[in-house]
């Protein structure tokens, strides 16, 4: 995962609120972000187009993205106060985040022994069992 | 770390006092019809279907059926839901082994015998340090999962609801056996399928597939993606994890030879079918998140944090009970098979092999209050989510499916080849799960255990009779 700090906005350091992957799902399009801060904040999201978007408002400390598409993410977050109101404080360092997927050649390939496996174990346990205390000479697996 | 707990405290507090003197008195009471150490590791070897199909779905919806299934949906979308649900097949394909173990070994008492005189002691260490890591980390993610549910629905510490759960399941556990899980686990089953129908009802009702699915398809389009390379990965891996899980723990051991002669076919077979749209159900409920604007600081709370915020103070004491009868009915079904496995094959098999029934009955008591104890420390510091802890026992368990299969059904194999797939099966596995994901890790032991397995077979000369399984208690360990 590539995961480095970038400087958005000139920021007071006392009040920038820090981002941190938690939980990281970057292979399989979802990461969990996390932050210390006492009251709400507002986490935004960097979009395709360079846009920023708010995606979440509130008093958590952390969020699960999930859904995310193969491509390079950002996002910041700031103290707010309660509501839809922000305060003027500064956004903190943006977390880039590259999402990549594995490639969907490799998932059908783990698909595909996951299936044969399976098609084996169903045989193994369909098909008639040997009269208990008979003896066992013979037998092929 | 939740600021939207909506169950307040002092409910909270109520339910569980209620619940927890609830199913000690109910312990107790059942255990005391125990007349024997039999009674107690196996209540009796004779119950019932009811009981039977009731215990073997109850503890199989356990708390991560109800807080990891909608993680998983969370995060890899409807593949993960899907994938979960596949879980089910392993009750469904244990049927038939169910009936070829009560066949084989009438007298037996643990999946540490089978091992133990169908491969050798070397194999059955391997199989027994295999068995009992997942047993630990499954009890550690109940114990955990317990004190998440409590803090996430009324901001009770963590530390509080995890303790308060697994002390009223060890105290439970102690005072009945295995005839106070079955019979506790019948009640929760019942409280569990209720609970459940009527909660799929409500969210049905009250969002509606159609304004969760635009939502998703705006907001998170790569959950509703069938080609989704993780989940795609990951179906199968459920699968193998949940037939690993099922195949080789005494859990499932001790319910084969604790049911009735030709009960446990049909059990396993009903448990299977029941169990089977329960993952599907709590998914849905995660994947309405989005579309309630509901944030989720971790995903392994978001079952109780889409329930709580669409019903309010309601909708979360109804999740809170079901949840809690999910995980009573899996950590006291653990707390006893475990404590079995330690008692017959580590307790009777390795330190004490002269000791009598009364103090077998002893130590049995001992053992659970030492599991419990060891579940609540290892609980404790909180490390991880829940679904990372579960999946690296999957790397442990998918390792022993083909030695147990191939063992029950063909003579030939020997103890070296059955350790050396369990090994090199579970190292893979593990390589796997840090190199890739979690989400192969199960597949990967799998696939390496079933290339060992069917290499030794077919190189070995031995011929095993299965008659020498039905002889196991009188030999001994």
């Amino acid at each position: 995962m590539l995961v480095t700090g970038m400087l958005a906005l000139v920021a007071g350091p006392a009040q920038a609120l820090e981002l941190r992957v938690v939980d990281d799902g970057h292979t399989a399009g979802y990461v969990t972000l996390a932050w210390e801060n006492d009251g709400d904040v507002e986490l935004q999201q960097r979009d395709g187009n360079g846009a920023w978007r708010t995606v979440y408002r509130g008093a958590d400390s952390a969020t699960t993205l999930s859904g995310l598409d193969d491509g390079e993410f950002a996002w910041r977050a700031r103290p707010a106060v309660a509501g839809n109101v922000t305060t003027n404080t500064p956004w903190g360092k943006a977390l880039n985040v590259e999402i990549a997927h594995h490639p969907l050649q490799r998932a059908l390939g783990f698909f595909a022994v996951g299936a044969v496996m399976f098609v084996i174990l169903l045989a193994c346990i369909a098909l008639p069992w040997r009269v208990s205390g008979q003896p066992a000479a013979g037998g092929q697996p | 770390m939740n600021a939207d707990a909506v169950l307040s405290t002092p409910v909270a507090v109520v339910i569980v006092a209620i619940f927890s003197v609830f199913w000690v008195a109910l312990g107790w009471w059942l255990g005391r019809a125990n007349r024997s150490l039999e009674d107690y590791m196996l209540a009796g070897r004779h119950v019932g279907l009811g009981l039977a199909t009731a215990t073997a779905m109850a503890t199989w919806v356990t708390s991560n059926t109800t807080m990891t299934a909608p993680q998983l949906a969370y995060q890899l979308g409807i593949w993960g839901m899907v994938g979960y649900s596949l879980g089910a097949v392993g009750l469904l394909l244990f049927a038939p082994l169910a009936k070829r173990i009560r066949e084989l070994m009438p007298h037996g008492y643990t999946s540490g015998d089978f091992i133990r005189v169908r491969y050798g002691r070397f194999a059955w260490r391997v199989f027994l340090l295999i068995s009992l890591f997942y047993a630990l980390g499954w009890l550690v993610s109940l114990a955990m999962a317990g004190g998440l549910l409590v803090e996430a629905l009324s901001g009770i510490p963590y530390a509080w609801g995890m303790t308060v759960i697994v002390v009223t399941c060890t105290l439970y556990t102690v005072f009945g056996g295995l005839r106070a899980v079955i019979g506790t686990d019948f009640v929760q089953t019942l409280i569990i399928l209720a609970g459940l129908a009527l909660l799929a009802g409500l969210v049905i009702v009250e969002v509606g597939f159609e304004p969760v699915h635009r939502q998703l398809a705006e907001e998170r389009p790569g959950l509703l993606n069938l080609l989704l390379p993780a989940s795609l990965m990951f179906l199968f891996n459920n699968l193998l994890f949940g037939v690993g899980e099922i195949f080789h723990s005494n859990v499932w051991w001790s319910r084969a030879f604790a049911f009735g002669e030709g009960v446990g076919f049909r059990a396993y077979l009903l448990a299977g079918l029941m169990w089977l749209p329960v993952p599907i159900v709590a998914g849905f409920i995660a994947l309405a998140a989005p579309a309630l604007g509901v944030n989720v600081p971790s995903p392994d709370m978001v079952a109780p944090l889409v329930a709580g915020h669409l019903m309010g103070e309601a909708g979360a004491i109804l999740v809170f009970i079901v949840v809690f009868a999910a995980l009573a009915s899996s950590l006291d079904s653990l707390l006893a098979a475990t404590s079995d496995l330690l008692l017959n094959d580590i307790y009777r098999g390795h330190l004490r092999p002269d000791a009598g029934e009364a103090e077998l009955r002893r130590a049995a008591a001992w053992i659970i209050i030492a599991l419990g104890a060891l579940a609540w420390a290892l609980a404790m510091p909180r490390l991880g989510t829940l679904a990372a802890l579960l999946h690296l026992t999957g790397a442990f368990v998918a390792s022993t499916i083909w030695p147990i299969v191939f063992g029950l059904r063909w003579g030939r194999g020997s103890g070296a080849g059955a350790a050396s797939a369990m090994i090199l099966g579970t190292v893979c596995g593990l390589v796997a799960y840090n190199v890739i994901g979690f989400y192969v890790a199960a597949l990967v032991s799998a696939a390496v255990s079933l290339v060992v397995t069917t290499v030794t077979f077919q190189l070995s000369r031995k011929r095993f009779m299965f008659s020498e399984l039905a002889a196991t208690r009188a030999t001994g360990p």
